[in-house]
């Protein structure tokens, strides 16, 4: 069972109100709200299934569990690997702490059977939280084909409607 | 007392078992040795602090005289070389700002009466011949405390920059000091060229935040603030790549001047879409082939990224991504 955050494209205001929550749940945000040409794109750690940063962390301190990748602060050196490895660059440094952050889908909020905090206040309703079959349903034959086309990545993130 | 006739003070700090024991003898024996002296007995030389010495002269003390047992017959096994070592170290840096012939390190044991008595007037004589101390009479002291932060080894910094600035010693070069010479607890990161790649892990367990990373033009420079290193060998346990090793070693200049000492040079690269430099080339070449060792060769083409992960800077990243994802809605958006 994997499950993630998906965005619902043309949905999405770019209100930043997911960045504001995930800056209140971790203390600095790990969200990111990217426009091109006026299409707001709200987007987070892919948690990808073969993780680039989980290979090359030199101490073992990521580590991907129920589909999640956590990292872990006690292990982390400080070393930037991840940040450098990720396609998305999503992972980013503290100065403060000299850790790394990342995403990591809320995993304390789950475990209370809570959603992740962006999904929770997205006013749109443009970030839902799920399995990617639950939503398969509702696509329509485009969706399908344009998902086919991207390949793994951004099909973990997104789900392009009609648009 | 008229400024004529200049009567030096000099700070005598003695060892219990042996020179205390002598210079009794020496009073015993009715041996005369010059009232300038001011003996502070402690219980082994090995207990004496640099700060102590220091301190003294601070203080307006014109000489120092440090004396314990001969090597070998040392209450404490070896109290008296551990002392001789730190004394010796704190010596040459106090010869580098002119100071270095009030400080002496003599070794008196408790039937050498005679001995103390011609050291101490040799020795009263030699500081009566270099005049008054040039710290004497400027009641300018450092203030000393210890907390979290501040260690008694800023508290040593502090005082010889102090000594620094009162006898006029200006450093111009860099003033290195050998290994055999450096007094325990002083030393810093030395990198391995050859393995370090390049990442930030040194700087980030650093528990005294002393190492410094700095990006100058194409080359990104590391570097140590070794004033206040305090050897823990936490960089070197952390490295991935095992490039560092903690070496003995003090160099003047960067010490007084609060500068860092620049260690290593790596060359950096632009990033492909904004061009800015951002990383170092090793460090990219180098996870590149973990990656492509890890994953296969094709873990990376078969992302199908419109631009090479590791020649991009994470900004520019996250706009590429920002940009598959805008035209994967909207097919319709037109080319930049």
């Amino acid at each position: 069972m994997t499950q993630n955050v998906f965005l619902i494209m043309n949905r999405c205001l770019g209100c930043e109100e997911c960045v504001e929550a995930c800056r209140r749940e971790n203390g600095d945000s790990l969200c990111y709200v990217e426009s091109y040409q006026g299409v707001p794109v709200s987007f987070r750690c892919v948690h990808c299934t073969d993780a680039p940063c989980e290979k090359v962390c030199p101490t073992e301190a990521i580590s991907i569990r129920d589909g999640v990748v956590l990292v872990d602060n006690d292990k982390c050196i400080g070393c930037r690997y991840c940040e450098f490895v990720c396609p998305w660059g999503i992972p980013i440094y503290n100065e403060d702490t000299k850790k790394i952050m990342k995403c990591d889908m809320c995993y304390e909020r789950q475990q209370k059977g809570k959603v992740p905090a962006c999904v929770e206040v997205c006013p749109a309703k443009a970030l839902v939280f799920g399995d990617l079959q639950e939503f398969e349903e509702e696509f329509n034959e485009k969706t399908s084909i344009r998902l086919e086309e991207v390949g793994i990545y951004a099909k973990r993130v997104v789900l392009p409607q009609e648009g | 007392m008229s400024s004529k006739k200049f009567e030096p003070k000099i700070l005598a700090l003695i060892c219990r078992w042996c020179t205390s024991a002598g210079a009794d003898l020496a009073g015993v024996s009715r041996l005369t040795y010059p009232p300038n002296i001011l003996p502070i007995t402690v219980n082994c030389t090995g207990r004496i602090d640099p700060l102590f010495i220091l301190r003294g002269l601070e203080n307006g003390a014109d000489g120092v005289l440090v004396s314990g047992c001969h090597v070998g017959d040392c209450h404490y096994v070896d109290g008296n070389v551990k002392a001789m070592k730190r004394f010796n170290f704190f010596k040459k840096i106090l010869e580098e700002m002119g100071m270095g012939d009030r400080v002496i390190f003599e070794h008196v044991s408790a039937s050498e009466g005679a001995k103390w008595a011609k050291i101490t007037k040799e020795f009263t004589e030699k500081v009566r011949r270099l005049g008054p101390s040039p710290l004497r009479g400027n009641r300018k002291v450092t203030e000393l405390y210890i907390d979290e932060s501040y260690r008694k080894k800023h508290g040593i910094r502090d005082i010889l920059v102090s000594v620094a600035e009162q006898s006029g010693y200006e450093p111009k070069e860099k003033v290195f000091f050998d290994a055999e010479e450096v007094m325990e607890g002083y030393g810093f990161p030395k990198r391995d060229p050859e393995k370090c790649i390049g990442c930030y892990a040194c700087y980030s367990v650093c528990p005294e935040d002393v190492i410094t990373i700095q990006d100058v033009q194409d080359k990104r420079k590391y570097g140590t603030l070794h004033a206040f290193c305090v050897v823990c060998k936490e960089c070197q346990k952390a490295c991935p790549q095992e490039a560092i090793e903690i070496v003995p070693g003090f160099e003047l200049l960067s010490y007084l001047k609060r500068e860092p000492l620049w260690d290593l040079d790596l060359e950096m690269q632009k990033c492909s879409i904004c061009g800015e430099y951002f990383s170092v080339t090793l460090f990219s070449n180098e996870l590149e082939n973990r990656i492509r060792a890890k994953k296969g060769d094709d873990s990376i083409s078969s992302l199908n990224l419109p631009f090479n992960p590791f020649t991009t800077c994470p900004q520019c990243k996250r706009e590429s991504f920002a940009k598959i994802v805008a035209k994967l809605a909207h097919p319709n958006l037109t080319a930049e």
